[in-house]
This record gives C-alpha cells, sequence and structure tokens, in this order.
C-alpha cells in the first residue's frame, strides 16, 4: 500500500482479523509494543514508522482511548502537545465537546472519551492519523461530526488511516480500502445486520419482569444523571436504549443489574445477566471457555455459545488477549450462560463485524423466545432497527421517546 | 473512582490557593497528632469538615466510602486497644472491666502476654477511640483535599516547588493511573460478586482469581498509557503560574486561628 496526503485509507474486515495490528505497525509501535515476526518495509514521510513516531509524524488513536488519554483532564490532554487556547477551542467546538473541557477523563461517558481522544490527535499536529474504530461508542451526531472533521482534515492535506466496521458511513470519501480477512489483503467486507423474524411460538409480550417509575439517580448531588425514568421491561421482549453520548443510558444498565443499588429497581428472585462497555473488567478466568463456564456449568451450553460466536478457535487464550470484538463476544455469550430472566447489554455491537452482529441477533432473538427480558444499549441504529421490538430514545437523563421499532426510528 | 477522583466545583474551597490549602491541612495534621484530649480532637473534626460543609458540598457526598472506612478502621483501633492497652502491660493502674484470658491461665497466651493475659480496659477503649479519630481526621483532611484540587492544580505546585520534571511526571502519572486502577478493581469485584460462580471451588478460589485479573487490568491499562505517552511525546504545555489572591488569604488565616484555638486549649 501507499499512503499519500490528503487521503482516506479504510482498513476493514471481520473482528480479530488484524485491523488493530495493522494501525500499530503503521504508528511504529512495533517492536516495543507488539511481539511478532516483521517483514517487509514500512516507511513514513521517509522515516522507518518508529522514527515517524518519535518525530510527531503520525499520530495514533486506539481502541480503547480511555487507558491513552495522558491528560487528567480534557483541557490538560488537548493541550498536550502545545496548542493554542483557541484552537483548542476550535476543535473543541467542531466535535462538540466545549462543554467537557473541565471534566476530569475518568469522568466522561465512553462516547465523550472517544470525542476528546479523536480531538486530541487533531491537535496533536501530526501529518498521519490513524484510528482504530472510531465510530464505536460515539452517537449519531458524534459520527457525522468526525466524518465532516475527517473531510476537513483530508482537505488540509493530512493523510488519515482508519479501521472500521462501519465502513458506509466514509462512502464516497475513502481513496483506498485495505479489506483484511486475517491472512493477508483479500476479500469485501459487509457490516449490516440481518432482519430478524419472529418465529411463531415465540414469547412477543410477555408479563412485565421489573417495572419502575420516577427513578433518579445522580452521581453527584444537585447533577442528576438520570430523572423521573418509568421503564417496563416485559418478558419475551427486546428492548433497545438508544440517546446521545453521555445521556445516563450505562447508569441506567448499571441500576438494571444492581451494580449501582437504587430502591426503586427490585431484583430479588430475577435472575440477571449483563454485559457492560468494558468487557474485560468482567473477566475472572484464565481462558475464554472457563470464563463461559464460571457461572453455569452446562458444557452443551458453553459449546453452542461459542459456535454462535465462532469462538471455538480461541478456547483456551486468555480473554483479556483478545480483540475488543472478540471480548465482547466472550462477555455476551457469559451472559446468556446464566440463562437469565433479565439480559442487559451495554454497546454489545462495539467491534462486530456482520457475522458478530448476527450472531448477537439470533442469540436476543432465542432468549427473548425463551421469556428473557432484554434491555440492549447500543448506538447502531440499524441494529437496533433489525432486533428490538421497541425503543427507547434517551436524552439528558430522561427517556424522550418510547415506542415500537418503526415509531422511533 | 469516587474516592479519590478530583470534584470539579466552582466554589471557595475548590478556588483555594493549593499552597494555602496544603498547610492549613499540615496544620490540622500537626494538632491532631499533638493533641490527646476528645473534646479538642472533636473539635478539629469539625474545623476539617465544616468549610467544606459550607462552602463545598459536592465534595462531601462523596464520602461516603470515606465514612465507612473511617468508622470500620476506628471500630478495630478502639477494639484493638481495648484489649491490648499498653498502659495495661506497662503495670499502670488501669480499670479491667474483664478478663478474656486471666492473668497466668493459659500457657499459650502467656508467651505473648508476659503471664499478664488479655484483659478489656476502660483506658485502652478511651485511647483506642482518640487514636480513631486522630485517624479519622487526617484520612478527612486528605480525602477532601484530594477531592478539591484539580492535578493541574497539583502540576502547578510541583512546578512551584522546582521539583525535578522526572519526579513531577511520575507524580501526575501516579495521580492519573490510580484511580483508574482503583476504579477497575472496584469495578471488577462489584461485577464478581454479581455473577456469582456456579461451583464451590471457583467461589474459594474467587480472590486469588479476582486478584490476578486485577493484575491483568493494571498491565494493560498501563501498557496502553505508556503507548499513549510515547505517541504524544513530552508535554508542551507549562503549569499555570500560581497567584496568591487575598480573599484566599482570608479564608486561609481564619481556617488556621480556627485550627489553633482548640490546639492552645
Amino acid at each position: 500500500m501507499a499512503l499519500d496526503r490528503g487521503e482516506l485509507t479504510l482498513v476493514s474486515g471481520p473482528t480479530g482479523c488484524g485491523k488493530s495490528t495493522f494501525i500499530y505497525l503503521l504508528a511504529g509501535l512495533y517492536p516495543e509494543h507488539i511481539f511478532g515476526d516483521l517483514s517487509g518495509e514500512l516507511r513514513v514521510g521517509g522515516m522507518t514508522a518508529p522514527a515517524a513516531r518519535r518525530e510527531g509524524f503520525t499520530f495514533y488513536v486506539p481502541q480503547d482511548p480511555v487507558n491513552a488519554l495522558a491528560g487528567y483532564d480534557v483541557y490538560t490532554e488537548l493541550a498536550w502537545r502545545g496548542s493554542t487556547r483557541e484552537q483548542i477551542h476550535d476543535v473543541a467546538d467542531e466535535l462538540g465537546i466545549e462543554k467537557l473541557m473541565n471534566r476530569y477523563v475518568m469522568q466522561l461517558s465512553g462516547g465523550e472519551v472517544q470525542r476528546v481522544a479523536i480531538a486530541s490527535a487533531i491537535l496533536s499536529g501530526a501529518k498521519v492519523l490513524m484510528f482504530d474504530e472510531p465510530l464505536a461508542n460515539l452517537d449519531e451526531e458524534g459520527r457525522t461530526d468526525f466524518i465532516s472533521t475527517i473531510r476537513r482534515l483530508k482537505e488540509a492535506g493530512l493523510a488519515v488511516v482508519v479501521a472500521e466496521h462501519k465502513v458506509r458511513y466514509f462512502r464516497g470519501m475513502v481513496d483506498q480500502e485495505i479489506p483484511l480477512d486475517g491472512h493477508g489483503l483479500t476479500g469485501t467486507v459487509t457490516g449490516y445486520p440481518p432482519k430478524i423474524a419472529h418465529k411463531e411460538g415465540d414469547i412477543v409480550d410477555g408479563k412485565s419482569l421489573i417495572s419502575f417509575k420516577g427513578l433518579s439517580y445522580g452521581y453527584d448531588s444537585g447533577l442528576p444523571v438520570l430523572r423521573d425514568i418509568e421503564l417496563d421491561l416485559k418478558r419475551g421482549s427486546v428492548t433497545g436504549l438508544v440517546g446521545p453520548n453521555g445521556s445516563g443510558k450505562s447508569t441506567l444498565a448499571k441500576i438494571l443489574i444492581g451494580l449501582i443499588r437504587h430502591r426503586a429497581v427490585r431484583l430479588k428472585g430475577i435472575e440477571v445477566g449483563f454485559s457492560l462497555q468494558s468487557p474485560e473488567a468482567q473477566f475472572l478466568m484464565d481462558d475464554v471457555i472457563s470464563e463461559l463456564l464460571y457461572s453455569n456449568g452446562d458444557r452443551g451450553r458453553a459449546s453452542a455459545l461459542m459456535d454462535l460466536f465462532g469462538l471455538n478457535d480461541f478456547s483456551r487464550q486468555l480473554p483479556h488477549a483478545l480483540s475488543r470484538g472478540q471480548r465482547v463476544r466472550v462477555s455476551v455469550a457469559s451472559a446468556a450462560m446464566r440463562n437469565p430472566d433479565l439480559l442487559v447489554l451495554d454497546e454489545p455491537t462495539q467491534g462486530q463485524d456482520a457475522r458478530g452482529l448476527y450472531a448477537l441477533a439470533r442469540l436476543l432473538r432465542d432468549e427473548a423466545s425463551k421469556g428473557s427480558a432484554i434491555l440492549i444499549i447500543t448506538q447502531d441504529m440499524d441494529f437496533a432497527g433489525a432486533v428490538c421490538d421497541r425503543i427507547l430514545l434517551m436524552t439528558r437523563g430522561i427517556i424522550a421517546e418510547m415506542g415500537d421499532q418503526n415509531e422511533s426510528l | 473512582m469516587k474516592v479519590f477522583d478530583y470534584v470539579a466545583s466552582d466554589d471557595p474551597m475548590s478556588r483555594l490557593d493549593i499552597r494555602l490549602k496544603v498547610f492549613v491541612i499540615f496544620s490540622i495534621g500537626i494538632v491532631t497528632l499533638m493533641k490527646w484530649n476528645l473534646i479538642v480532637l472533636v473539635l478539629l473534626l469539625a474545623i476539617t469538615v465544616l468549610p467544606y460543609l459550607i462552602f463545598a458540598r459536592s465534595s462531601l457526598h462523596r464520602l461516603k466510602w470515606w465514612g465507612r472506612f473511617i468508622v470500620l478502621t476506628t471500630a478495630l483501633l478502639i477494639l484493638s486497644q481495648g484489649f491490648f492497652y499498653w498502659g495495661y502491660y506497662q503495670g499502670l493502674r488501669v480499670d479491667v472491666l474483664f478478663y478474656l484470658f486471666k492473668p497466668n491461665s493459659n500457657a499459650f497466651i502467656n508467651l505473648f502476654t508476659n503471664g499478664m493475659g488479655i484483659a478489656l480496659t476502660s483506658q485502652g477503649l478511651y485511647w483506642g477511640l482518640l487514636a480513631g479519630l486522630k485517624f479519622g481526621i487526617m484520612a478527612l483532611a486528605a480525602a477532601l483535599t484530594i477531592m478539591s484540587v484539580s492535578p493541574r492544580e497539583w502540576s502547578s505546585l510541583l512546578s512551584w516547588i522546582k521539583m525535578p520534571k522526572f519526579l513531577q511526571r511520575l507524580f501526575l502519572a501516579t495521580v492519573r493511573v490510580t484511580p483508574m486502577i482503583l476504579e477497575e478493581s472496584l469495578y471488577l469485584y462489584s461485577v464478581a460478586r454479581l455473577r456469582r460462580p456456579a461451583s464451590i471451588g471457583d467461589r474459594i478460589r474467587l480472590p486469588y482469581r479476582l486478584i490476578k485479573s486485577m493484575i491483568f487490568i493494571t498491565i494493560r491499562k498501563a501498557m496502553l498509557l505508556t503507548i499513549a505517552l510515547e505517541i504524544k511525546g513530552e508535554p508542551k504545555f507549562r503549569p499555570e503560574r500560581l497567584k496568591l489572591k487575598r480573599k484566599d488569604l482570608v479564608i486561609a488565616s481564619i481556617w488556621i486561628a480556627a485550627i489553633l484555638l482548640p490546639g492552645l486549649l
């Protein structure tokens, strides 16, 4: 491949095919951070990739940007490479993070962190910018902002490399696509979730499993994250929760699973399965199969889920060492192992290719047909439209819209 | 991590010059260490918390964890001092409430207590209460300072005292990473409790698994942060210069006067 000024290169391919490794190499993070054999020649701006990194010629935003923000608050992070106050405010305004400027990075939501990391890359002054799944945690507005920013950067003569599953957002602006299949540069990739209809005999609208009214919650006094929430989760129903970054969706998920205790939510006698936004923080076992068997020793069920999610090749691998998409799959499969009455999944579509999305959709419908109540939090409106029976829109801590999938979409 | 996080807030306590705040906290610490009087210590506790209660309520709701930690530690101190009061073993005159092991009643206990047995003494309970209060005051003072000082202010303070740059960076990296790792550890523990292992063996091995997972997570986070720092290179911004304001001096003077008052008692 060759990269030129003002060009956008899209690296696509299924989960675990090597997109992140490819970006790591381009970013010059070998040999210190990648163990393996490198063959061929890689030069960036006439230098070796590690030299280009050291010269500040390249800049890289990883999949999990919260760990990569070196600053403690948003302003420090953005000022890291000596940008002026005006430059910082211009970029912050462009990406809609002006109001986050004094926030501590640990207090940001997943999508807000992603926006800050993108702003940090733009302000770095590097000539080649690399983003690993930048759209994963962004809401629709954030995605639109990111795409227009990329367009502006291209016009300004910067080379941009993006590894992403959601290729349709980049339609019409990609100069070259590198589709990886795990064994080299081959094949094409599609990333659309399937439409799965209800089967005959499915429990479509069962009894209410959890319902509450007037739920409010805030981490800081005087700053409510959730306000007067009313929710009714029915057995046999898949409910999608969508909304802008930082609107309180993950907080609601944590309350629903009992991670944050709230007197309005009674979980006694309800088996809860969950997968949260950082799947690695749930892993306790040394390999994938043991992780699945942790809360239910049913090997048949574990084997079926491993098949469904394509995890058989990794069954003896350390879950922490998998790619993000694979870690999410392990976490979702572990949640399903519990045969839960209530299944709560926070951003289960992050890092998923077409196969992963299909498997996820299949699982959700199967669990719902067995009578589970399911809540999924997602930024993927296509997926929500294909799988959910109803969709709730949350903005600024309140549920603003509630309806069946067609009405809401 | 809600315990060690900075709470961004625009109140007089958060705006107070960091140098004055640190000086006040040190003063509280010194007076607390010097005094062994219950009323004085209760007054010092009030003086530590009251300014935050009046001006910086946003920090206080985060003190639930600290409250539990201090109550638990104080209870342990009262219990341990109650039963193992140094004065009893030094032969001072004490009021024994009851004997857990009477003197020379148990050969094994004799080995450790020089034949004195183990007795619950009222002086020991009082001593434990004072030690618990001292610990509580210092812990609260530290917690409230941590919550009301932004990392940017720490950075300015370190520059002001002319700390070598590599030590500054080490300190600030610790400020950045420690809450992150503590938060993940707490999160991992809470999630593990919710997941409930299927077998008894897994339940027994849970602490070991938690520690192992925490190590994995810590290494991974440290690695990612290292990569981020390598990619970003040296920070090019300069810490803001600290400027002492008259208003800050007035608040700090009143505060120090209030500390010295019980100190003189």
